[in-house]
């Protein structure tokens, strides 16, 4: 594994964090797991919860890391966003779901975010 | 004999090493780890084979010395030794097994980092290695390596001393490195230790990719941000 990777944990989920809290979110939880749901990041965009899916590809072969959330994942996000704010008494604040994509093209790697990548149930 | 000064910092000696040689062991390792403290980054061991005989006055617990002075012994122990390893647990482990655990594998890692192989280890404290961390047996050359604790063993062990040096060199560089990419905790100075600059940052900007989410300051620094009463966010963990 290269430096830069090692820096960056190997799944790219440091580089996702640092990324979102350079746009100036706060980190609270990573890989959260529930029954029947998991989450890889919940972070803080000022008030609103954001649940984030990071996506990692080597290169674009089997499409771009953002068409790689599918249905089901996204259901097990859903589960587990509404586990969480529930568990937490958090249910009303606002929250959305989030992509991240990190894609590593040779060494550099490029991160893309979309807000709101996908609609509670 | 030398006998420990009276007042001041206790002397070194290879009293240690030389009963395990008279046991009949032939690679003796010290092992130390440095970073179950901090609050950011990784937990990382090293474990060093010193040459029979060898002895320097200078090697000492690395708490003892300064930032400078360990890196001029670190050269020199990795100059003079006969092998060394060292291992690096980070923090998303940490977070998943619990510190002690991630310690204990730093260590492994650190002793697998070893060749010769080490048929004998002596570690700093009172607790050995879980036998079941060690994994298969045949990458420690067939046998599981003897281990004995030493309390203080970083001031009265030379090997460990000279790992507490080369562990504490290690994770420093890392944190320095870390410093670059997180600028906003004062990582390079610190060094993940929770000091009140580091916890007044951690509050201002919420924990960084490379702090433990398990340890208490950090949790509750994420409680204070997405505006939850101190523990009522994870206390699962």
């Amino acid at each position: 594994m290269s430096k830069i990777r090692q820096l960056f944990g190997k799944d790219g989920e440091r580089l996702a964090e640092r990324y979102l809290q350079q746009k100036g979110y706060k980190l609270i939880e990573r890989n959260y797991r529930c029954r029947g749901g998991e989450v890889d990041l919940i972070v803080l965009d000022r008030k609103v919860i954001v649940f984030v899916e990071v996506k990692t590809r080597s290169d674009h072969r089997f499409g771009t890391p953002l068409e790689a959330v599918e249905t089901r994942k996204q259901q097990k996000m859903i589960q587990a966003a509404q586990f969480f704010l529930n568990e937490k008494g958090l249910h009303n604040r606002e929250a959305r779901f989030d992509v991240v994509g990190i894609s590593w093209l040779g060494q550099k790697p490029a991160v893309e975010h979309i807000e709101n990548a996908f609609e509670l149930g | 004999m030398q006998l420990p000064a009276l007042f001041g910092e206790p002397v070194q000696s290879l009293g240690f090493e030389e009963e395990s040689y008279a046991l009949g062991f032939n690679w003796i390792a010290g092992l130390d780890e440095v970073g179950r403290g901090p609050l950011a980054g990784p937990v990382v061991a090293a474990a060093v084979i010193l040459p029979r005989g060898f002895f320097s006055s200078d090697i000492k617990d690395s708490k003892l010395l300064t930032a400078g002075q360990r890196e001029k012994l670190a050269e020199v122990i990795r100059e003079q030794a006969v092998s060394l390893g060292i291992g690096i647990v980070e923090v998303e482990e940490i977070d998943r097994l619990n510190i002690l655990k991630a310690s204990f594998l730093a260590m492994v890692k650190a002793c697998q980092g070893l060749q010769p192989a080490a048929d004998c280890i002596l570690i700093d404290g009172n607790q050995m290695i879980p036998r079941e961390l060690f994994g298969p047996v045949k990458t420690f050359g067939g046998s599981m390596p003897r281990q004995k604790a030493i309390v203080k063993g970083d001031q009265l062990c030379l090997s460990i001393a000279a790992a507490s040096i080369l562990a504490k060199v290690t994770r420093d560089a890392m944190m320095v490195e870390l410093d670059r990419i997180y600028p906003d905790y004062g990582f390079a100075s610190h060094k993940g230790y929770g000091c009140a600059a580091h916890l007044e940052a951690l509050r201002r900007f919420g924990p960084s990719p490379v702090h433990r989410r398990s340890f208490q300051p950090v949790r509750d620094a994420c409680c204070e941000s997405i505006g939850l009463e101190t523990g009522l966010l994870f206390p699962e963990r």
